[in-house]
């Protein structure tokens, strides 16, 4: 075999298991049960197909499933880090959108970071990693504050802006020890 | 039949043609990364990013990067470093295969701070490396011009095609992907509203996006139809390079420049989303790539090289 035809053949495998991989199924906790007797076949016919490059996935951290602003529904929350004084006041210290209140927004307010907080429907793996170092640093840098959290508003988008539920969610707090 | 197409297939992925797509891909991508990496210094956030608590809000994970005692700042200057080299050409295809290394290992460590465009560039720097996009306007085509081995002016042009066949999967794997009712007519269209008034995402005021409440609806359907005929792009690209042969939808396709239509499309659609979402790098990145939908005549109208042709050898 010459290598243009080794060549061919090889970039058409390339594609091939880039096309298996990307096979849009639904995750395994999302597929309805009308639809397992089916979903769960195909899934165990790509996963043996996919042996060989299965390494890659933890490896290189690729994988050809795109889902882009896949459901962004009117559902939402706004995030809020809080510290409490002594009396039990909570104060804002960070909100979403909220110009008023932008301490820490340097440090979570840029895409990467905000990817560890920004819930879909449920908070990222990350959230608790984030959720102590949050209020860690309001402790650290408000020695008024006997308490730190952040939490979540559910709020309700409509056509002229988002209203608030008072329905808080997500919360993760903080309490300084010692005296 | 079989034989017929398989000796189509060799001789398509035996092309050559000029760098100038690959090598623009390359310098937009680099350039848009870097930018994106000097920025999280800017903010001063790399030890956030990727060292663990109580400095940082990175995951417990312990790799390559843990075993020889590599700091946050040590990987991220490890990929500010290889984007360089990438950017200027410096020992371009190594520089390609650091970066995805070191990326790869920083999603790991943070694996929710990094978005889409991350894994598609890793994607793209693999490929990256094993084309040509050295060839032109790196550092490493003027060495070797000086040392009298000049690169050649035609490169294998299969890495385009491949580039080319991710970002149209891309689209269109992400429009398949889309279930939620938001995107249709169910939802009333209202997904890229819902995203504008975020109140953690979007950047626009309320007042501004209700404004343009029903024109957001067109953006919604117009960006569904986008990326579901993403694969017609490469019907369409097909038409455009074959304008002699007959046939009337080829003919209609180039009448109505339908792959022009698709491709303004997408830069409206990722130019809107940066302008009104807090996206990062993402809509950037998509459209450092957006050079491989071109034909390379297009690219090379101003250029002394000759157009694209087919190989006389073996590459």
């Amino acid at each position: 075999m010459k290598w243009p035809e080794a060549r061919a053949g090889l970039i058409a495998v390339a594609i091939f298991f880039g096309l298996v991989d990307g096979c849009p199924l639904p995750r395994p906790e999302k597929t309805p049960a009308w639809e397992r007797g089916f979903v769960e076949p195909v899934r165990k016919v790509q996963r043996t197909v996919l042996t060989p490059v299965l390494w890659m996935h933890p490896t290189l951290r690729i994988h050809q499933r795109w889902s882009l602003y896949q459901a962004p529904t009117a559902d939402r929350f706004r995030m809020s880090i809080e510290g409490a004084d002594r009396d039990g006041t909570w104060h804002i210290v960070f909100r979403a959108s909220d110009p008023e209140h932008t301490e820490l927004a340097d440090e979570i307010d840029y895409t990467r970071p905000r990817g560890v907080w920004d819930p879909t429907s449920t908070p990222p793996e990350q959230y608790r990693l984030f959720a102590n170092w949050a209020t860690l640093q309001v402790l650290t840098r408000h020695p008024e504050f006997v308490a730190a959290r952040v939490r979540f508003e559910k709020v309700r988008l409509g056509t002229d802006g988002f209203t608030g539920t008072g329905e808080f969610v997500f919360e993760q707090g903080h309490v300084r020890e010692g005296p | 039949m079989i034989k017929r197409l398989w000796r189509a297939w060799v001789e398509l992925m035996d092309r050559r043609e000029p760098a100038t797509a690959l090598v623009l891909v390359r310098i937009s991508a680099a350039f848009v990364l870097l930018c994106d990496q000097l920025w999280l210094w800017h903010l001063g956030i790399l030890d956030e990013m990727w060292s663990r608590y109580p400095v940082g809000f990175a995951t417990y994970y312990s790799g390559w990067a843990d075993s020889i005692g590599l700091s946050a700042t040590g990987l991220w200057a490890l990929a500010v470093a290889s984007l360089a080299c990438v950017l200027l050409g410096i020992a371009t295809r190594v520089a390609c295969i650091a970066f995805v290394i070191v990326s790869a290992q920083q999603a790991a460590i943070c694996p929710n701070g990094e978005s889409a465009i991350d894994i598609l560039m890793r994607v793209v720097f693999m490929i990256l490396a094993l084309s040509r996009c050295d060839a032109r306007w790196s550092i490493d085509a003027w060495l070797m011009r000086r040392l009298g081995r000049p690169m050649p002016a035609l490169v294998p042009a299969w890495p385009r095609y491949l580039l080319l066949l991710q970002l149209v999967w891309v689209y269109f794997s992400s429009g398949h992907n889309k279930s939620s009712a938001v995107w249709g007519p169910h939802g009333g269209f209202t997904a890229l509203a819902n995203a504008l008034l975020d109140p953690i995402n979007g950047r626009l005021s309320p007042s501004f996006v209700s404004a343009i409440y029903p024109l957001t609806r067109v953006a919604t359907a117009l960006s569904i139809v986008f990326e579901l005929t993403a694969p017609l792009y490469l019907l369409w690209l097909y038409y455009a390079a074959t304008p002699e042969r007959a046939g009337r939808l080829r003919a209609f396709a180039n009448r109505w420049r339908l792959r022009w239509i698709w491709i303004g499309l997408g830069i409206f659609f990722e130019l809107g989303i940066a302008s009104g979402l807090k996206l990062g790098a993402f809509p950037w990145g998509m459209l450092a790539l957006f050079w491989v939908l071109l034909l390379p005549e297009e690219l090379q109208r101003r250029n002394t090289v000759g157009p694209a042709k087919r190989a006389s050898s073996p590459s």
